[in-house]
């Protein structure tokens, strides 16, 4: 049992970081940066190059959140008309998925 | 390259893009270089309140107060970014980074560095690298920024400049041309001068020109004073010898005829003959004198001011016979003729009309397919048809006293010769005395 008691911590934590993976929300820059090297997500300018394609404009912020059947980019890009758009796009493949404005 | 204008473009246009040139290259420069150093003493600032809020934990880890950074780090792809990167231990990125990653090179602790890469989204960054200890260990901050926008409002103010430039060269050569063409029309005086020199009507060109091509015209001018001198002296020289041989071949002919000379009268014949042909030349050569009066070299003919004058003279000359000149002149301004040789052939020719008139003489002047024709009628008795046959017949020297009717035709042949033209005798079916018609090519 001596030797169990490790293990199951290792089991607990690595559930807790599951849990915390698991768990929908903003993923930090350092994440992303390994998800992407890891192949996970495509690079952001490939994913930004297809927003633009819908929205022409400015990036002014970006987020990657974590869906419980991949990750998703959620943009915001703003507009020579001074609009801010906001799209959500699948960060595997750059296909749309929301448009705020559709 | 023989055109003035041409080599003055030249010199202007290459002097012009070498000055404008060295000033775009200057200004170029000193543009960017400007701008660098702006945006590096920016960046500068932003790595020193990076270090003020830095810390490295034990294990090497940089940390940073967030409070204490711009919004425009954590805005993925603003173009602002930084790395800190910990001598063997961890690395920190702004978030603005986001799934890139810089390289800064590595530096020592008090050495600093201008770095330049590429960043994300083909961003041109401009980087102030610098060496720290933080905290017990080495690490390098390095702050970036995007210098695509600040490239793109320098390259607007190039083209504008190269823009200016090109339209300003432009502009400068035009108005060169302007002046030059100015400057060419002053000519136009000397050219007129010239023109009317060619047509008798002055004798020197104009000294009011452009002076740089004044010493040009003084030079013709002292040219043309000496031409007009050296024509003046060889025709007083020439009417000179034939006064001065007049009076001798008087007294020869005198003693000649002298019955106490003892002489073949066929010898005394030929001697008086050949006096006579010699007082005939020395006569021409006097009336030749006499006619040229005013005029520079080569003056042109003008009908229209020569011959009222040239008929009032004969007419005063046979005076009191009442002879009536008519004029027909058809030809207009100067003849490409010289002045001395037809007043000559002219006054010969008319001198010989009234000589010969009761009453009237009919002179016309006309241009025909490019040669000038003279037609002189009197209403004289005219020649007999063998006389007429004879002086107008091949081979026949017209100097030679033609049966009665004296007519001393050798010069009028001598310059329709010079010009290559032609001279025919007929009755004249208008007055019924001779019609003398004379035919010269023109130019």
């Amino acid at each position: 049992m001596h030797k169990a008691a490790p293990a199951s911590t290792i089991g607990i934590v690595a559930l807790l970081m599951t849990a915390r993976l698991a768990a929908d929300g903003p993923l930090d820059h350092d994440e992303v940066k390994r998800l992407r090297e890891s192949g996970q997500i495509l690079p952001m300018s490939q994913v930004l190059e297809a927003a633009y394609r819908l929205r022409p404009g400015q990036l002014v912020e970006a987020e990657l959140e974590r869906e419980h059947d991949g990750y998703r980019y959620e943009i915001k890009i703003l507009d020579a008309a001074g609009q801010i758009h906001q799209l959500e796009l699948d960060a595997a493949n750059a296909a749309l998925i929301r448009d705020s404005d559709r | 390259m023989r055109s003035l204008e041409g080599r003055l473009h030249l010199g202007l246009g290459i002097s012009l893009v070498l000055l404008i040139g060295a000033a775009w290259w200057l200004g170029h420069e000193a543009l960017h270089h400007t701008a660098d150093a702006f945006v590096i003493s920016r960046l500068e600032h932003d790595a020193e309140g990076l270090l003020g809020a830095l810390s490295v934990s034990s294990d090497g880890t940089p940390q940073i107060g967030a409070e204490r950074l711009t919004p425009v780090y954590d805005q993925p792809y603003s173009g602002h970014y930084f790395v800190i990167s910990v001598a063997g231990g961890g690395r920190l990125r702004s978030r603005s980074l986001w799934d890139e990653d810089l390289q800064p090179p590595t530096l020592a602790a008090g050495r600093t560095a201008v770095w330049r890469t590429p960043g994300p989204t083909e961003q041109r960054l401009l980087a102030w690298v610098g060496g720290y200890r933080v905290d017990g260990r080495d690490l390098v901050v390095a702050v970036a920024e995007d210098l695509s926008p600040l490239s793109g409002a320098l390259m607007g103010f190039e083209r504008l400049f190269a823009l200016m430039a090109v339209v300003g060269l432009a502009l400068i050569l035009l108005i060169q041309r302007l002046v030059v063409h100015r400057t060419f029309t002053r000519l136009e005086s000397v050219y007129r001068d010239i023109e009317r020199l060619e047509r008798g009507k002055t004798v020197y060109l104009t000294e009011d020109g452009p002076t740089e091509i004044l010493p040009l015209v003084r030079k013709l001018n002292r040219l043309l004073l000496r031409f007009d001198q050296r024509l003046e002296r060889s025709r007083t020289a020439a009417g000179n010898l034939a006064h001065g041989i007049k009076g001798p071949l008087s007294m020869l002919r005198q003693q000649l005829r002298d019955p106490g000379l003892n002489i073949a009268p066929a010898h005394r014949e030929a001697l008086l003959d050949q006096i006579e042909r010699l007082y005939r030349i020395a006569e021409r050569q006097l009336k030749r004198a006499r006619l040229a009066g005013a005029g520079g070299a080569g003056v042109n003919f003008e009908a229209a001011e020569e011959l009222p004058t040239l008929a009032r003279l004969l007419t005063q000359i046979h005076a009191p016979k009442p002879v009536d000149i008519q004029l027909d002149d058809r030809t207009q301004g100067p003849l490409e003729l010289d002045r001395e040789d037809m007043l000559e052939l002219l006054g010969n020719l008319l001198d010989n009309a009234c000589k010969w008139a009761r009453s009237r003489v009919c002179f016309e002047l006309g241009i025909e397919h490019g040669c000038l024709i003279l037609c002189i009628e009197d209403d004289g008795p005219g020649c007999s048809e063998e006389a007429l046959a004879a002086i107008t017949g091949r081979g026949v020297r017209l100097d030679e006293e033609v049966s009665g009717h004296g007519l001393g035709l050798s010069i009028v042949k001598e310059i329709v010769d010079s010009y290559q033209g032609r001279i025919g005798f007929a009755r004249s079916a208008r007055l019924g005395g001779l019609r003398a018609e004379v035919e010269l090519p023109l130019g």
